[in-house]
């Protein structure tokens, strides 16, 4: 937790630097305004895709079947603020975003570590190898803080973090075709296998925020209409820290794909 | 344009991260099969997770074996597989895993005793720190038979804390000395989405194999003892108390009772038929008579009550000496305290105490 909190506020002055180091530097540059207005309002609709995934993938994932990223939707209100009097080649950006981030995945495991804990305080931990289908659905509201920068009067590029909030989740699903080793590696042993499955459900255990990295680009097709693609990079895990049954991180890294209105 | 290359450089670089790794050497250290002088043996061996018991004759000479063992995948054994070893007392091996962070030390035993006729169940193990396993001892003090139960399966569960919390447990108090507590118990939430609801509290003569025990739960009870008696009754002590609501899987009938179940089963070994399970017990060919008791028997008592089961035997049955003497002949005994237990139909916290179990035989 800590690193990541580091890494967040490293990211920040990183961004800080750019930022105003750039803003003094563009204004002595040429002076086409690019921007007639300082705040610009905008609208944006588009698809996520992408999957929650650890970072590398660990050993124990020796395969995956299936991957299956859904569709997922997102609509965002936003305002730019633009600096500056003349160019207007610097903002900063904020907004608000609903948006779906589900995917379905099977993979093959082996000797995967794991613990689960039923809801009446079941407590089995053990070693899993074989098949593992997972399905997550989660949708959340969003606010990115960004600054941009506008290359010329097509494209503009947007660098900062954002901020989610969890309104509703699933994230569940069921191991088959395998088995366990009670407590680890050279534990007893019990097999799984046609239509015997295992099912789980580690919604309760997801975390209410997220945050991360986010990244984009945008095309303006004409003065109202653009296009854009965004890459939003999670930096905390979506589990609570208490939760052991996943012993990687997941985190959600998905591309936003869509098109904007300018007002 | 610039910007975009160095965008498209960045997913380039998140999907190359995200690529399988090479597979890690494996972690298991099991000994997946024993295999001794056919000539010797009464039982194929017994392998447990952290034990082999081996069933020979009574003329086999123990200070000379030498069982070859094949392992899990890279793993290694020490003594090496094919060792001669002195066997008069069990011997124990350490199996390393070829990443070599995991190692088992098995307890290889080689038994010549025949088990006995008399069950007071005074010898108890905790297993894996979990739960009671019933055993039996000859004059030397070695274990000689295992009882087998389904503790191992509901240990997976994770539902209990201590080994009293188990379906099969030891009773402090029994008729004389200690006894055997059978409890049918709801396996909680993971049992349920295991598909097993509930589970009986069961005690058997034979083997519990819990790898299958999800696949097919009937299957996965490896039923007889090689013994050198011929049986004609059971006899011993109970006390019952049927719990309050009844289930079948998850379904509630509130017209049915639960009840007990004792039945002992003699039968004949070859090389078709090793054990009985829990479809073929009462109906196989090789079952030669069967002793289990009746309806009216089966009451609820708060006071050790005495039972007394003879065996029935199939017509013409003629005992085969020599049989006998190689062990070909097995029996079982089966204790649960749900009649239904192995279709998951029974109430939970139904209980059977048993003590001062005797194989009456000639």
């Amino acid at each position: 937790m800590n690193k990541i909190n580091k890494m967040v506020k490293l990211n920040f002055l990183v961004f800080l630097v750019l930022f105003f180091g750039n803003c003094i530097t563009s204004n002595a540059q040429e002076d086409r305004k690019i921007h007639q207005d300082s705040i610009v309002f905008q609208i944006r609709t588009g698809i996520n895709i992408g999957g929650f995934t650890p970072m590398p993938l660990p050993a124990e994932i020796r395969q995956i079947n299936k991957f299956d990223p859904k569709l997922n939707f997102s609509v965002e209100g936003s305002a730019t603020y633009w600096f500056g009097k003349e160019k207007k080649s610097w903002g900063i950006k904020t907004g608000i975003r609903l948006e779906n981030k589900a995917m379905e995945t099977d993979s093959r495991v082996k000797n995967y570590s794991m613990e689960i804990i039923g809801e009446n305080g079941e407590n089995v931990a053990g070693n899993w190898t074989g098949g593992v289908n997972t399905q997550v659905d989660n949708s959340y509201i969003t606010i990115p803080i960004l600054a941009t920068y506008a290359l010329n009067d097509k494209w503009e590029f947007s660098l900062g973090t954002f901020y989610s909030l969890l309104i509703e989740k699933d994230f569940s699903g069921y191991v088959y075709d395998g088995y366990l080793r009670e407590g680890g590696p050279t534990g007893n042993k019990v097999v799984f296998s046609g239509d015997k499955t295992a099912t789980y459900d580690f919604s309760s255990e997801l975390k209410k925020f997220a945050y991360g990295i986010e990244v984009g680009s945008s095309w303006n097709a004409s003065r109202h209409l653009n296009v854009f693609s965004n890459l939003t990079w999670g930096l905390n895990d979506i589990f609570k820290s208490d939760f052991e049954t996943i012993t990687f991180g997941l985190r959600p890294i998905y591309l936003n794909i869509g098109f904007g209105y300018v007002f | 344009m610039k910007y975009t290359f160095y965008f498209f450089t960045v997913i380039y670089c998140l999907f190359c991260v995200s690529c399988i790794k090479d597979e890690l050497p494996n972690a298991e250290a099991d000994i997946i099969s024993c295999t001794v002088d056919s000539d010797i043996l009464k039982k194929d061996p017994v392998i447990q997770n952290e034990r082999v018991q081996i069933f020979v004759k009574a003329f086999a000479d123990l200070t000379s074996q030498a069982p070859v063992f094949s392992l899990s995948p890279g793993a290694t054994i020490s003594p090496k597989s094919g060792t001669n070893l002195d066997f008069t007392n069990p011997q124990f091996y350490t199996v390393t895993s070829e990443d070599g962070h995991s190692q088992k030390i098995y307890e290889v035993q080689y038994i010549t005793t025949a088990i006995g006729s008399k069950y007071s169940f005074e010898h108890v193990r905790i297993e894996n720190n979990k739960f009671d396993v019933f055993y039996e001892i000859n004059q030397e003090n070695q274990n000689i038979m295992d009882w087998a139960s389904g503790n191992s399966g509901f240990s997976l569960t994770g539902t209990a804390a201590n080994p009293d919390d188990y379906p099969t447990a030891r009773l402090a108090a029994g008729k004389e000395g200690q006894g055997v507590k059978l409890i049918t118990r709801s396996t909680g939430n993971l049992g349920a989405t295991m598909g097993k609801p509930m589970a009986a509290g069961n005690l058997f003569m034979g083997e519990f194999d819990l790898a299958n025990s999800i696949i097919n739960p009937l299957k996965s009870l490896r039923l007889g003892m090689p013994v050198e008696i011929v049986p004609y009754a059971v006899k011993g002590f109970f006390k019952y108390k049927a719990g309050n609501v009844y289930k079948e899987g998850n379904i509630e009938n509130p017209n049915k009772k639960d009840s007990w179940d004792c039945y002992a089963i003699f039968f004949e070994t070859d090389s078709n038929l090793k054990y009985l399970d829990g479809t073929n017990k009462f109906t196989h060919e090789n079952v030669i008579a069967i002793a289990r008791i009746s309806l009216e028997a089966r009451i609820e008592t708060e006071e050790w009550t005495s039972f007394h089961i003879p065996f029935v035997f199939k017509d013409n049955w003629k005992l085969d000496e020599q049989k006998l003497r190689d062990g070909k002949y097995s029996i079982t005994l089966v204790f649960t305290s749900s009649i239904d237990g192995d279709t998951f139909a029974g109430s939970e916290g139904s209980t059977l105490l048993i003590d001062e179990v005797e194989i009456i035989h000639e």
